[in-house]
């Protein structure tokens, strides 16, 4: 049982950019992923404000980013079913309230430990409940051209730190610390209310198809009275899939590939005489480059297949990783961060369209909540296991090899993954409604 | 193939990360100890209690 939308789809939506309210909620999407992640992208950034304003040391500020990194890591798979079970657009409203209460909490720090509950985990809470619900949401407005769609939101992700950091250490510079943090909670959380205000789960809720369905087609949208244990029976069918913690354990490799360079390039390259603003330039240009294949790696799966383009994606990541061993001047180090960025961009583009392609429309959340948990820990391990290696070695190269080890696995796994010629569960929800109760 | 239901792929790479994490943790326990009495000989440097359960859990430290 699942809703049909009866109003056929406009005219004009072979074409990429005919108007259709589904381009209006992946804008949306895009604005909620940057405002939403402020505080924790532009993080670089309030370490020194707060190691000043309160005499705090550098390991102390920067333990609250690790709580948050992993508070969000475990809350995602759950933050995934209640997008599953109560929709995007409730969680958002819930998120938005655990943001204000954390980001209030947060301009009223004066001890460590405040700061690790009001940053560390009611931030990390509210930006899993936030922004885990929001992709699997997008993905229901789309029959057609949802690479460009997930395309246009990942490429917000690599925008994202470019524009929070100077925005952050502005207010920082000229009002200092709470006044900041006051400023940023009340301008993020008007700009989110107005945005979830126009947000909807279901093009149905606009009288509308998805993205180019050309005919009555069922939405995925379960019936309300039903949905819930549906929902539920349905997660445990997608957890007897391999893909499902494959998914997973591929996105933790790939991250762990790439957490390693972004956290470690900079001192790596200040180690052969770069200075500290020609350093931090290699970031800039890497993240750059990777908005343009976040952007165009959707689109690249949905044409050739996502198996493949993922696979190479994680070997482009790898590779230049190489070069790192013989590279001692400031231009084959601005070479690399070129070439890797390439791969880096790529990495995660392809998820949502292999979920698709294994899934179909079935309320993906709780997978990609498991997903998004792999991420956050190969985040979280990629960017620490660097420091410890350079303490025992005096040297960042096993940290490289891990690197190009852990992505070359991933690529591998990729291929290893399932065909995706068929759906996984097919006709799901014809399936769950046979042995749910009421069904 | 499956182990516990779990894919064999996916085990493989949670043991291996699990495996390299807690080598990783014991080697630094062990470098900030050795540390620690180079610094001052003669006084026995203490390990600090995760520095200790490091170094227990870990078989090759």
């Amino acid at each position: 049982m699942s809703s049909v939308a009866r109003r056929p789809a406009g005219r004009g939506q072979n074409r990429a950019f005919s108007f259709h309210y589904a381009w209006v909620i992946v804008a949306i999407i895009a604005a909620l992923e940057m405002v939403g992640t402020t505080m924790r992208m532009a993080f670089g950034v309030i370490v020194d404000p707060l190691t000043e304003t309160f005499g705090w040391s550098q390991g102390e500020v920067t333990l609250a980013y690790g709580i948050t990194s992993v508070t969000t890591a475990f809350a995602s798979p759950w933050a995934g079913s209640l997008g599953d079970r109560y929709g995007a657009r409730i969680c958002m409203i819930a998120g938005t309230a655990l943001f204000v209460v954390g980001m209030a909490a947060t301009a009223l720090v004066t001890e460590p430990w405040h700061f690790y509950v009001s940053f560390g985990l009611i931030l990390g809470v509210s930006q899993a409940i936030f922004l885990v619900p929001m992709i699997p949401a997008a993905m229901n407005w789309f029959h057609r051209r949802l690479g460009l769609a997930m395309g246009i939101i990942m490429g917000s992700w690599g925008a994202g730190p470019a524009l929070a950091a100077p925005v952050v250490g502005l207010l920082i510079d000229q009002y200092g610390w709470s006044t900041s943090v006051w400023i940023i909670t009340i301008v993020s959380t008007i700009f989110m209310a107005v945005l979830i205000a126009l947000f909807r789960d279901w093009p149905s809720e606009k009288g509308l198809l998805p993205y180019g369905a050309t005919s009555e087609v069922s939405t995925g949208r379960p019936e309300r009275n039903i949905d819930k244990q549906r929902v539920a029976q349905f997660a445990g069918y997608m957890r007897r899939t391999k893909a499902y913690w494959n998914l997973s354990s591929i996105h933790f490799l790939g991250c762990v590939g790439h957490a390693i360079i972004l956290v470690y390039l900079v001192p790596l390259a200040m180690r052969e005489g770069l200075s500290l603003v020609t350093a931090a330039g290699l970031l800039t240009v890497l993240s750059g480059v990777s908005t343009i294949t976040r952007m165009t790696t959707p689109m690249l799966c949905e044409r050739y297949g996502p198996k493949p383009v993922m696979a190479l994606m994680y070997v482009a990541q790898a590779l230049p990783v190489l070069m790192l061993f013989w590279t001692h001047d400031v231009w084959s180090f601005y070479l690399f961060a070129v070439i890797f960025g390439i791969g880096y961009g790529g990495e995660a583009g392809g998820f949502p369209i292999l979920n698709r392609t294994y899934y179909g429309h079935a309320p993906v959340g709780s997978a990609f909540g498991v997903q998004m948990l792999g991420a956050s820990l190969g985040m979280a391990l990629g960017g620490w296991l660097g420091g410890p290696i350079f303490d025992i070695t005096g040297s960042y190269d096993i940290a490289l090899w891990l690197s190009v080890a852990a992505s070359m696995a991933g690529a591998v796994s990729i291929l290893a993954l399932e065909s995706t010629r068929k759906l996984l569960i097919p006709d799901w929800n014809r399936e769950v409604a046979k042995t749910a109760p009421g069904g | 193939m499956r182990v516990m239901g779990l894919p064999v792929q996916f085990l493989a790479v949670v043991v291996v990360s699990l495996l390299i994490t807690i080598y990783l943790i014991a080697a630094s326990a062990d470098a900030r100890i050795e540390a620690r009495a180079a610094a001052s000989p003669g006084n026995g440097a203490e390990a600090e209690s995760w520095e200790q359960a490091a170094l227990i859990v870990c078989p090759l430290h």
